[in-house]
């Protein structure tokens, strides 16, 4: 009987002591810093490196863990009127045709999202797929467009569309779980409104998703938002709402981010593909700006 | 009957007439078709390539509802198999199939980065592959194509190299690589053996084919691009499946084009035809092609339909 009085308060001291410790090791965790890690939600495959390449080299350069995420599945846009190779000849021709080469969605997500990792790997960071919904794609030289029988007899792949995604509590855990597992210190993103749907509302979800993480007390540092969109225009600059908080000098860092947007080479006309494409002309591109929507840091 | 009006008779003759049939008379003739959109048995959505087999029944790669639909030569349903995962035996967007000398089924299952073996009736034998570079792994593979040594091709796409297997689905080689295949061919997408044992591939974004070694040595190459009604034999417009007939006469879907063309077995042009509802391209897009036993099949990725023509005895 003592023995069993023993053992019953044995186990009672033990479970207190086990509260206890939990209790400790959670308020060590909600205390934990944020981890030397920079992570860019970008809406399609070459926007980390065009929104923030520089930054983002930059700070991988300083020692930080790169993740460079994708959020949309890149339905659309892909160009293939030039080989990755054209310029290594002799056996290659361009041909004469017309068209841009606009290719069917399954084709087109799948070029960019191998551009993607590419441009990834030349940081180095790791690419992530979120794999939400394109809007709009090709069925042969037909663009289609999100709501009508098209889109829906064609049924693409991914995720919901990220505006609806952004309605949706398990779509937004989704994302807050990529927050916990790296607890990024700097997390960049588009500007929320007036830029295109996709980009506006990536930029929704990892705001979303970083206000989560901090009330769940994940260590997450700050969240940037690029001087992009409507921030740019006279009235935002005139007020300062569209002042930059964050400049970061890449100017030791451009060769690295233009080394990443030649990668997209589907991408017609971007700065890369001008650059990739022989002119070799380089933006005056100094400082990358940014402005701090939330901070972690301050408590 | 006067001369004005002889000459409107014969116009509108030559305006209702269809396409396909002005062609017919080289060789072929439209016969039948069957299928339309949906996700019963014997119906299809977004269907790529297609294959005969000895017993002359057709197997099509239903690729938007993942799964394989097989038929008799007269269109009429046998059997499916197959599921949107990626478990054993199922599929996501499966793109290419071929047929070993045994009767059994290869499938490339694209987005799942892997190559599918079944029986005929659609019991899962084997697998290999999985998302990579090296040996064995893949990325979104295509077409596929067994030679006389029942030696299985497969267009690595975005490795830009073909890998050989054994009908075990052993690894035998490879060939290609992105400086070597990446500068000769552009979005290749099906592939085919000749009658001398030679592999054929469509060169899809060069609007053109190229003929190699079956260990990679490139032999020749054929086509440029042109676009049009009035567009060149011999020409094409991202040229797409590519089947070759006992005979060694090659049949190619010019898909931008709407035509079948076909080739003889040294490569000279022989014959085209107009598939149906050319020129609309939002409805209608020929992509798989297949031959057996005198009658080609056409899948029209579009239209969600099978088109079936009878070859002239030539």
């Amino acid at each position: 009987m003592h023995l069993q009085m023993r053992t019953i308060t044995a186990i009672i001291l033990s479970g207190f002591a086990m509260a206890l410790l939990t209790s400790f090791v959670t308020t060590e965790e909600r205390e934990e810093k944020p981890r030397k890690c920079i992570m860019m939600f970008g809406a399609h495959a070459d926007d980390v490196d065009e929104n923030a390449g520089g930054t983002f080299a930059k700070y991988i350069a300083m020692g930080y863990e790169g993740i460079y995420v994708c959020a949309i599945n890149n339905l659309d846009g892909c160009n293939l009127e030039r080989t990755p190779w054209y310029d290594k000849g002799p056996n290659f021709t361009v041909s004469s045709s017309p068209h841009k080469y606009r290719v069917d969605a399954l084709e087109t997500s799948q070029i960019r999202e191998e551009e993607a990792r590419a441009a990834a790997a030349v940081y180095p960071s790791t690419p992530i797929f979120l794999n939400y919904k394109e809007p709009t794609f090709f069925i042969g030289r037909k663009m289609v467009y999100y709501g009508t029988p098209e889109y829906a007899a064609y049924n693409p792949p991914g995720r919901p569309l990220i505006p609806i995604a952004t309605y949706m509590d398990d779509e937004v855990e989704y994302v807050t779980a990529l927050l916990e597992k790296y607890k990024p210190e700097i997390v960049i993103t588009h500007t929320m409104g007036g830029e295109k749907m996709d980009h506006g509302n990536t930029g929704y979800m990892a705001y979303l998703a970083f206000k989560n993480a901090m009330n769940k007390g994940i260590p997450v540092g700050k969240l940037w938002m690029c001087v992009n969109g409507w921030l740019l225009d006279e009235p935002a600059q005139k007020n300062k709402t569209g002042m930059p908080y964050v400049q970061v000098d890449v100017r030791n860092h451009l060769k690295t981010k233009y080394e990443a947007i030649n990668k997209h080479i589907s991408q017609n006309g971007a700065l890369g593909r001008d650059y990739v494409m022989g002119n070799k002309t380089q933006p005056k591109e100094v400082i990358e700006e940014f402005i701090t929507v939330l901070d972690n840091t301050k408590k | 009957m006067t001369k004005q009006m002889m000459i409107r008779f014969i116009l509108a003759v030559i305006l209702v007439l269809p396409a396909s049939v002005l062609f017919a008379q080289s060789n072929v003739m439209l016969t039948g078709s069957w299928c339309e959109f949906g996700d019963k048995p014997g119906q299809l959505k977004f269907p790529t390539m297609i294959a005969t087999d000895k017993s002359n029944y057709l197997y099509v790669v239903d690729q938007h509802n993942h799964r394989i639909q097989k038929f008799d030569a007269n269109g009429t349903f046998i059997s499916m198999w197959g599921k949107q995962g990626q478990a054993a035996g199922e599929f996501y967007y499966p793109y290419g199939i071929a047929i070993d000398s045994k009767g059994n089924v290869y499938v490339s299952d694209m987005n799942n980065n892997r190559v599918q073996k079944f029986t005929a009736d659609g019991r899962y034998l084997a697998s290999v592959g999985e998302y990579g570079t090296k040996e064995s792994q893949m990325k979104y593979p295509r077409g596929m194509a067994f030679d006389a040594n029942d030696v299985l091709y497969v267009i690595d796409a975005y490795n830009y190299r073909i890998q050989k297997f054994n009908t075990d689905l052993k690894f035998i080689s490879s060939w290609g690589s992105a400086e070597s295949i990446g500068i000769k061919l552009y979005m290749p997408q099906e592939i085919a053996v000749t009658k001398d044992g030679n592999i054929i591939m469509s060169d899809r974004q060069n609007h053109r084919i190229a003929v190699f070694t079956t260990d990679g040595k490139l032999v020749k190459r054929f086509g440029d691009y042109d676009e049009g009604k009035n567009a060149k034999s011999g020409m094409f417009s991202e040229p797409h499946a590519i089947t070759v007939a006992e005979n060694g006469d090659v049949f190619i879907s010019d898909r931008y084009n709407f035509r079948i063309q076909q080739f003889d077995a040294a490569n000279n042009y022989k014959a085209q035809w107009f598939t149906p509802g050319s020129f609309d391209d939002s409805k209608h897009f020929p992509l798989g092609i297949a031959v057996g036993n005198g009658i080609i099949y056409i899948a029209d990725h579009h239209a969600h339909k099978i088109y079936q023509y009878k070859l002239a005895a030539n």
